[in-house]
């Protein structure tokens, strides 16, 4: 089967090109090819991925560069794409999440709830009898949030006959779930992690642990609102026990990435990697093609950047296109990512007891909500958190192949390390080797004897997030996930349908609608707006 | 022997007098009882130290609805409005912002720190008071209830959806963006000087635990746009004779309509028989009877204090103790033995009969919240000052002064200690951090008036010295006002209504909710329509 056409004077044209291999990106382009297009991918690192890349950044070892856990991919593309577990194997570790208390001392969530209770238990009995309702309640507002993941945004106006029906389908689908859901759901939402946590328990550690999830996609500490919106966000994806989907595909997340690959491939699409696209080609508002840094020109009919919004159109395109006012629209997206990505190379397990039980889902250093604030605040006013977050995954626990026999990898988001620091800049040495220290402190703190193991270290500071990955500010949500940039506002009020004022040319990225995280679901719903034009 | 009243309103505050006196116009018998020896709750003044009348608790007036103004005619009761008409922010470094009421002055004021800021200034006037006319039609519904599909409530989220879907797309995008992000996002991106917007976002953080930069901050920016006096918006203003005078002129026209009210009469409970309100009990023993009470207090002595916890459906138990009120303000009040002088501009300027906001950038605000969080108050707290008497020379005896404090973060709960220990300390930082900007202030200070939140509380019964009866937090607005399935005023006991500014569209010194309740009142009393209270004379 012959992917591309070529036109009478011999240059291969494309019915779309899609910059970026991230994803949201490969699942664009597969559902695009899988309805007959002829799909060009162009991709500028070496490897498919993107932030899911699995790369051998130290010798014999494959690790995941950015993002570990794929639980919140919607399954639902896997199954379009017919990628079953022939070409994806998962792998759902006993431990949900292990939460280091210092000393020694951890607390786990299991994906057995018996066993969890009897864990909470040893801190407060109360919490332990509440957990199974939270996870419960977790469960059924994760269900009604789901319905906006699988739909576009609604538009705020100019609603035509056929939108307004639309429309109806979630609405009829969430109403369905319990109108009393739906108010717990706007009441839930908006209040900060801290109120809703406690709302329902007592014990610090635990409510550190669970709070994690409302940091990711945004700057700020506990007490922030929206906060839950977050928490539920994350909870979305497979069964989140009470606290997040904690699923990662075997072979590191880059197996995800591939699996996603082959299926566009086979499909007929075109990957090109090593490929920099150097501008989107503009012709009366209309996008031709691209134009690659060697300066090769590729024609296709339509465009699509999976690239976050800034970069696509103010480095793309080109802010004097656009004009003014969707220019300042995209200037003031909130895009700063405070996360840090420290990848270890261990000879041995740290000294945990049931290590290799415990340390298999996320293991957390979040001792309590005060902890991560204080984290937080460091964030707030440009500092390197002296003692950050740790997000600990040992991918190596998951599928022994990707490290020698014998060792580990520990690959650990750290927050908050803001990408705008206050008197310092991440290309010198003085602000790299503070987040590294400072880490390693925690760790001496939390993982004892982890620094005894370390073979080799590999530091990813969000200004390498961006340098590397091309997240602007290192913003790995493409934006942050705060209410004011969600549904109908995300990436810029007015243009939440994928379209963008350049005629043809798409966006499918986490900078859209539903937003970041390992999901593919703006990659899917940018696809069936495409598909519907 | 008891006398049988047809309503009896619990709390004598403000919105509990708003609510007396439209129901005593529409004819029915109506008594209110007051804890306190004077009525008006938190809207207050009383004479702490001789000659000297302090605002005790609220301070300005803005919000006040002007049709209650009208229909009570409260201007032939008393009261009269004073406008405030600068804002004053001092500069550490001795520089200051100024703004009033002459536009070109305070154009070029800003343009010395910005061109850009300069220019956009009116914009940015212009869009918030045109998205505080969009949204004041929110003050004055019952909000309907989605979690019931009576017809009643579907045409309310009907007509709702049509008010705000039949805005401009930008006017649409703005709300969205002022309901839910942070003051200090918000306005970065409007303005680059810092001093602007700190001053700016102070009023977002009024009455809230939260800092600028947190998310839900700018919905209160709009709050106080939506202030409406003499038709002018966002005229912060001073009532003569302090705002007790405001409460006063409400109980005079709730009084002449023949409401009785009742002062030392706190209540200590509501009589419930069979799910039915019959009357209340006061702390004395006596009982009183009445055929509908309701309460201006905040929903937790209104749910929980007030009525047995047995009376009420567990999840209404439940979503009560879950309502936040965090009461995270004090206020200092002075009395002062010359006016204050304040370095960066010296002298009795013009600036002494408007606002002064110490709030010199974002950071400062931001750290001052960041000290409340761990549970201590502010080191260098956020200030809003007003000198009443500099407005109405009546408030303190010639050539002296009284000033009122308002301050920033002082969370009700504090890690360590207790404000009765701490009260003292707190003054003396409110003290110290005024005088970097008025030199003069401590020789000239006659008697000082600290109150803490606590103090707050044990005054006026606000539950944590929450000044709006609960965070206007968007989990705790519109039909989530107090709690879902109870914001349209009724409770779950039949008869018993809510009717304080933890109740729909919630605090400052608006009188909407008491409105609007007696609206739901008579309703259900078959007496004229939910939401519209006869209003003829």
């Amino acid at each position: 089967m012959t992917a591309t056409g070529r036109r009478a004077d011999g240059v291969k044209h494309y019915d779309a090109v899609v910059v970026g291999a991230g994803h949201n990106g490969l699942v664009t382009a597969a559902l695009l090819a899988r309805r007959g297009w002829r799909v060009l991918v162009v991709e500028r690192r070496g490897v498919v991925g993107g932030a899911a890349a699995t790369e051998e950044i130290f010798p014999g070892c494959r690790v995941g560069v950015a993002a570990q856990d794929a639980g919140m991919f919607r399954r639902g593309i896997l199954a379009e794409l017919g990628i079953d577990k022939h070409e994806l194997e998962w792998v759902h570790p006993p431990a949900v999440a292990t939460s280091l208390l210092g000393g020694g001392e951890a607390v786990t969530l299991w994906r057995d709830p018996a066993t969890t209770r009897d864990e909470i238990a040893r801190h407060s009995r109360a919490d332990a009898f509440r957990f199974p309702e939270w996870v419960d309640h977790l469960d059924s507002m994760a269900r009604v949030l789901r319905v906006a993941l699988d739909h576009p945004a609604p538009p705020l106006h100019d609603l035509t006959g056929r939108e307004r029906l639309r429309l109806l389908r979630p609405l009829v689908q969430a109403a369905r779930l319990g109108k009393r859901d739906v108010v717990e759901l706007l009441r839930v939402l908006p209040l900060p992690a801290r109120d809703l946590l406690d709302d329902w328990f007592a014990t610090d550690a635990l409510k550190g642990m669970l709070g994690t999830t409302s940091l990711l996609g945004a700057s700020q500490g506990p007490r922030a609102m929206g906060g839950a919106f977050r928490m539920l966000y994350h909870a979305t994806g497979t069964r989140a026990h009470g606290f997040r989907s904690s699923s990662f595909p075997k072979g590191g997340i880059g197996a995800l990435s591939e699996a996603l690959a082959a299926a566009a491939r086979s499909h007929g699409t075109e990957i090109r990697t090593g490929a920099e696209v150097e501008r989107i080609l503009v012709e009366d508002g209309v996008a031709t093609g691209i134009q690659l840094a060697g300066g090769e020109e590729i024609p296709a009919r339509s465009v699509v950047s999976a690239l976050d919004p800034r970069r696509t159109f103010f480095n793309l395109v080109g802010a004097p296109r656009l004009g003014p006012e969707f220019n300042r629209k995209v200037a003031n997206i909130r895009m700063g990512g405070t996360t840090a990505v420290l990848h270890l190379l261990l000879d041995g397990l740290p000294p945990l007891p049931d290590a290799a039980e415990r340390l298999a889902g996320h293991t957390l250093v979040a001792p309590s909500l005060d902890y991560l604030e204080r984290a937080g605040d460091d964030a707030k006013y440009g500092r390197i958190s002296a003692r950050p977050h740790l997000d600990i995954v040992v991918p190596s626990l998951h599928d022994p192949a990707l490290a020698p026999a014998g060792h580990h990898i520990a690959s650990i988001q750290i927050r908050h390390a803001s990408y705008h620091l206050h008197s310092d800049s991440w290309q010198d040495v003085a602000p790299r080797r503070a987040l590294l220290s400072s880490i390693l402190q925690v760790l001496d703190e939390f993982l004892p004897g982890t620094h005894d193991r370390i073979l080799d270290h590999h530091l990813l500071t969000p200004f390498d997030l961006e340098a590397e990955l091309g997240l602007t500010y290192g913003d790995e949500y493409h934006g942050q996930m705060g209410l004011d940039q969600l549904l109908s506002m995300r990436p810029v009020p007015g243009w939440a349908r994928y379209r963008t004022p350049v005629e043809r040319l798409f966006l499918s990225g986490s900078g859209t609608h539903p937003g970041g995280g390992v999901t593919g679901a703006p990659g899917r719903l940018g696809a069936q707006a495409i598909l519907r034009e | 022997m008891a006398k049988q009243y047809d309503i009896i309103v619990v709390g004598g505050g403000h919105n509990g007098l708003v609510h007396a006196a439209y129901l005593a116009r529409a004819g029915l018998d109506v008594c209110v009882l007051e804890a306190r020896p004077l009525v008006g709750g938190a809207t207050v003044t009383e004479e702490i130290f001789p000659g000297f009348r302090y605002s005790v608790f609220s301070y300005v007036v803005s919000l006040m609805r002007p049709e209650i103004i009208r229909e009570l005619d409260l201007p032939r009761h008393g009261l009269a409005i004073l406008p405030l008409e600068s804002t004053l922010t001092p500069l550490p470094d001795g520089d200051r912002l100024y703004r009033d009421a002459d536009h070109h002055r305070t154009w070029r004021e800003i343009a010395r720190f910005s061109i850009r800021d300069a220019e956009a200034y009116d914009d940015y006037g212009r869009s918030l008071f045109f998205m505080a006319r969009a949204v004041k039609y929110l003050l004055d519904i019952v909000p309907p209830d989605p979690s019931r599909l009576a017809p009643g409530d579907l045409t309310g989220m009907l007509r709702l959806g049509r008010h705000f879907l039949g805005l401009e797309p930008d006017q649409l995008h703005l709300l969205v963006k002022l309901m839910t992000m942070s003051a200090a996002d918000f306005l970065e991106e409007w303005f680059e000087t810092d001093v602007l917007r700190a001053t700016l976002s102070a009023s977002g953080i009024i009455g809230t635990f939260l800092g600028p930069r947190s998310p839900g901050t700018a919905y209160v920016l709009l709050h106080h746009y939506m202030g409406e006096i003499d038709g002018h918006f966002r005229a912060w203003s001073f009532a003569k004779g302090g705002t007790g005078a405001v409460a006063e002129a409400i109980a005079s026209a709730a009084r002449e309509a023949g409401a009785e009210i009742r002062t030392d009469a706190p209540v200590a409970r509501v009589l419930v028989k069979n799910g039915r309100v019959g009357g209340v009990a006061l702390a004395n023993g006596d009982e009183l009877r009445a055929k509908v009470v309701s309460s201006s207090l905040d929903p937790r002595r209104t749910f929980l204090d007030l009525v047995d916890e047995g009376e009420l459906p567990e999840e209404v138990v439940q979503g009560v103790r879950g309502y936040r009120f965090r009461g995270s303000s004090g206020k200092v009040n002075l009395a002062l033995d010359a006016a204050p002088d304040f370095s960066c501009m010296p002298g009795h300027g013009p600036h002494l009969r408007g606002a002064v906001s110490i709030s010199p950038s974002i950071d400062y605000l931001e750290r001052a919240y960041d000290d409340a969080k761990y549970g201590d108050f502010s080191r260098e707290p956020y200030i809003d000052i007003v000198i009443p008497s500099a407005i109405d020379p009546g408030m303190a005896p010639p050539g002296k002064h009284v000033m009122s404090c308002f301050v920033q973060y002082a969370p009700y709960e504090l890690r360590e200690g207790t404000w009765d220990e701490k009260r003292e300390a707190f003054g003396d930082t409110v003290i110290d951090t005024l005088a970097r900007y008025v030199p003069n202030l401590k020789d000239i200070i006659l008697h000082r008036q600290v109150v803490t939140p606590l103090d707050i509380e044990r005054t006026t019964g606000l539950s944590q010295g929450n000044i709006f009866q609960g965070e206007l937090t968007p989990s705790q607005l519109f039909f989530l006002r107090p709690v879902a399935g109870y914001a349209r005023y009724r409770t779950p006991v039949r008869g018993y209504y809510q009717c304080g500014s933890g109740t729909h569209p919630g605090g400052g010194i608006m009188g909407a909710p008491g409105k609007l309740a007696a609206g739901v009142v008579l309703g259900d009393l078959g007496r004229g329509r939910g939401g519209k209270p006869r209003s003829g004379r």
